[in-house]
C-alpha cells in the first residue's frame, strides 16, 4: 500500500515536471520565433536603405554627412547579432534615416520623385513592424525570463537547461539613446 | 477586474454558451428524429442527435467560403492594396499570429470582419467605404480588432456556434414540414414502448419554435462578449486607445449598414451590419439580441481608457 502511494506520487511528480517543461518550451519557441521575426524586418530594412542612399545622391549629393551617417548605421545593423546589440544599432539607423528624411524636405524634386514616396511608405512601414514585432518579442521574453527565474519552473529550466533571454531594447545609459531624434 | 481576469471570465461564459447550443442542438435533432420513430428511445433520440452533430461538422467544414462568398468579400493582392497589406501585417506581427489573407468589400459602408477555422487560417475583410474614410491610424486599430478576433480564438468559436445555429434552423424547418405534412410512423405507434402521440408532438413543437430563438440568444451574447474582449486585445497590440476610439466615432458616423447584409453572418462584423440594429438597442428584447455593445459604450469605455494612466487603464 504505501509503496503504491509512493510511486502515485513521483508519478504525479513527474508528470507535473514534464507539463512544465512543456511549457516552457513553448514559450522559448514563441521567443525565437518572435526573433525571426524582427530578424526578417531588419533584413528588409538593410535592403531598402542602400536604394534610399542612391535616390538622395541623385538630388542631393552634397549631403554627404548624413548619407554617410546612414550607409554606417546600416553596415552596424549588419553585424549586430545579438538583440541588444542589433536594437542599439537599429535605433541608430532610424535616428540616420529620419535625419535624411528632414534634410530630403529641402529638395522639393526629391521629394515629388515617384520613387522617393514610395520608399518612404516601404521604410515606415518596416520601421512600423520592427517596433510591433520588438512589442511581441520583448513581450515573450518577459513570460520566459518570469518562468525561468520563480519557483518551481526555475527547477526544471535550471535541469533542463533553460535560460534567460535577451530583451531587444536599448539599456537606459547606453550611448545610443542619446542621439538625438530629428522631428520633421 | 484586471485584463487579464476580464478575458478569462469572458472565455468562460463563452464556453458554456458554447455548450448550452451543443445541448440544444442535441436536444432538437432528438426530439424530431423521436418524433418520426414514433417514440422517445435511447436509440432514436442518439441517432437523431448524432445526425445534427454530423450536419454541424459539413456545415462548419464550408463555412468559411460561405461566409466570405455571401458577403461578396474579394481576396486582393499587395500590389492591388498595400498600405492595407502592410497594416495588416503590422499588427499580425504585433499578436504574434502568422499573417491572415486580405479581403475588401465593395461597399459604401464602413465596417470590416474576420472568419476562418483558426488562428492559423485568418480571414480578415474590409469594405472599401472604410478604406476610403480612414487614415493609417484608424485602420490600424479596425485592423487590430479583427486580428484579435483571430488570435484570441474568437473566429474558431463564432464559426462554430454560427454552424451549430445553421443546423437548428434547419433541422426545426425540415421538422416543421413533416409536422405540417405528415409522415413519420407516429400514427401506427408500433415502437412498443414508445411515447404518447400527443406529448411527443407538443415536444417537437416547442424545440422547434424555441430553439432556433434561444441559438440566437446564445449567439448575440457571445458576439457582445467577444466584441469588447476584442476592443481590449486591439488596444494592447496597438498601445493606442485613442486610435480605436477615433476608429469607431468613424464607424458611429460613418454608418455601418452594409447594402446587402446576410443575418446570419452578422455577428462577425466589427459593429452591426443590420440597419435595425443601433435604432433597436433601447429595448430589453432588443439588448437581448443584438450581436454587438452599442458603439456609444465601447467608445465611452475606450476614452476612459485613454484619459487615465497607462497602468490603471484596463480596469474598471
Amino acid at each position: 500500500m504505501t509503496i503504491a502511494i509512493i510511486l502515485a506520487v513521483v508519478a504525479l511528480l513527474v508528470i507535473v515536471a514534464f507539463v512544465m517543461y512543456n511549457s516552457l518550451i513553448k514559450l522559448r519557441n514563441q521567443v525565437d520565433e518572435g526573433w525571426a521575426q524582427i530578424d526578417v524586418q531588419l533584413k528588409r530594412r538593410a535592403e531598402l536603405i542602400p536604394n534610399l542612399v542612391n535616390t538622395v545622391k541623385g538630388y542631393a549629393s552634397h549631403e554627404r554627412e548624413v548619407l554617410t551617417a546612414v550607409t554606417e548605421a546600416r553596415s552596424a545593423l549588419e553585424n549586430a547579432s545579438a538583440p541588444k546589440a542589433a536594437a542599439a544599432a537599429d535605433d541608430m539607423l532610424t535616428a540616420a534615416v529620419s535625419r535624411l528624411f528632414a534634410v530630403a524636405e529641402a529638395y522639393p524634386d526629391l521629394k515629388a520623385s515617384q520613387n522617393f514616396g514610395q520608399l518612404q511608405e516601404e521604410l515606415a512601414t518596416t520601421e512600423n513592424k520592427i517596433a510591433f514585432a520588438r512589442q511581441y518579442y520583448n513581450s515573450k521574453v518577459r513570460e520566459l525570463n518570469t518562468k525561468v527565474q520563480t519557483v518551481p519552473f526555475n527547477m526544471v529550466a535550471g535541469v533542463a537547461n533553460i535560460n534567460n533571454r535577451e530583451y531587444f531594447e536599448v539599456p537606459a545609459d547606453s550611448e545610443a539613446r542619446e542621439v538625438p531624434r530629428v522631428e520633421f | 477586474m484586471d485584463f487579464y481576469a476580464k478575458i478569462k471570465e469572458n472565455r468562460r461564459k463563452s464556453i458554456i454558451m458554447l455548450l448550452i447550443s451543443f445541448i440544444l442542438l442535441g436536444g432538437v435533432a432528438g426530439v424530431a428524429a423521436a418524433y418520426l420513430y414514433g417514440g422517445f428511445e435511447p436509440i432514436s433520440f442518439s441517432t437523431g442527435a448524432a445526425l445534427g452533430f454530423l450536419l454541424v461538422g459539413i456545415i462548419w467544414l464550408s463555412s468559411t467560403r460561405i461566409t466570405l462568398r455571401l458577403n461578396h468579400a474579394k481576396e486582393v493582392t499587395q500590389e492591388q492594396y498595400p498600405k492595407l497589406h502592410n497594416v495588416v501585417e503590422e499588427m499580425a506581427l504585433a499578436a504574434g499570429v502568422p499573417k491572415p489573407r486580405v479581403y475588401v468589400i465593395q461597399d459604401p459602408a464602413m465596417n470590416a470582419f474576420a472568419t476562418g477555422k483558426s488562428a492559423k487560417d485568418g480571414h480578415v475583410a474590409f469594405t472599401t467605404g472604410l478604406l476610403e474614410a480612414m487614415d493609417r491610424e484608424q485602420l490600424q486599430a479596425i485592423a487590430a480588432h479583427e486580428i484579435a478576433h483571430v488570435k484570441n480564438e474568437d473566429i474558431k468559436l463564432m464559426t462554430i456556434v454560427a454552424a451549430v445555429a445553421s443546423a437548428i434552423v434547419i433541422i426545426a424547418d425540415i421538422a416543421s414540414r413533416f409536422v405540417w405534412f405528415g409522415g413519420g410512423n407516429n400514427r401506427s405507434n408500433n415502437s412498443g414502448g414508445g411515447g404518447n402521440p400527443i406529448i411527443l408532438l407538443i415536444a417537437l413543437l416547442a424545440v422547434i419554435i424555441l430553439a432556433p430563438v434561444a441559438s440566437m440568444l446564445v449567439q448575440a451574447f457571445i458576439s457582445r462578449r467577444r466584441e469588447s474582449l476584442a476592443d481590449y486585445s486591439a488596444v494592447e497590440f496597438t498601445r493606442n486607445p485613442v486610435g480605436l476610439q477615433r476608429a469607431l466615432e468613424a464607424l458611429r458616423d460613418g454608418g455601418t449598414a452594409i447594402r446587402k447584409p446576410h443575418g446570419g453572418t452578422a455577428h462577425m462584423w466589427i459593429s452591426s451590419p443590420m440597419k435595425a440594429e443601433g435604432r433597436n438597442q433601447q429595448s430589453f428584447f432588443g439588448k437581448m439580441f443584438a450581436t454587438h455593445p452599442p458603439l456609444e459604450e465601447r467608445i465611452e469605455y475606450l476614452a476612459r481608457m485613454s484619459g487615465n494612466s497607462s497602468t490603471g487603464v484596463l480596469e474598471q
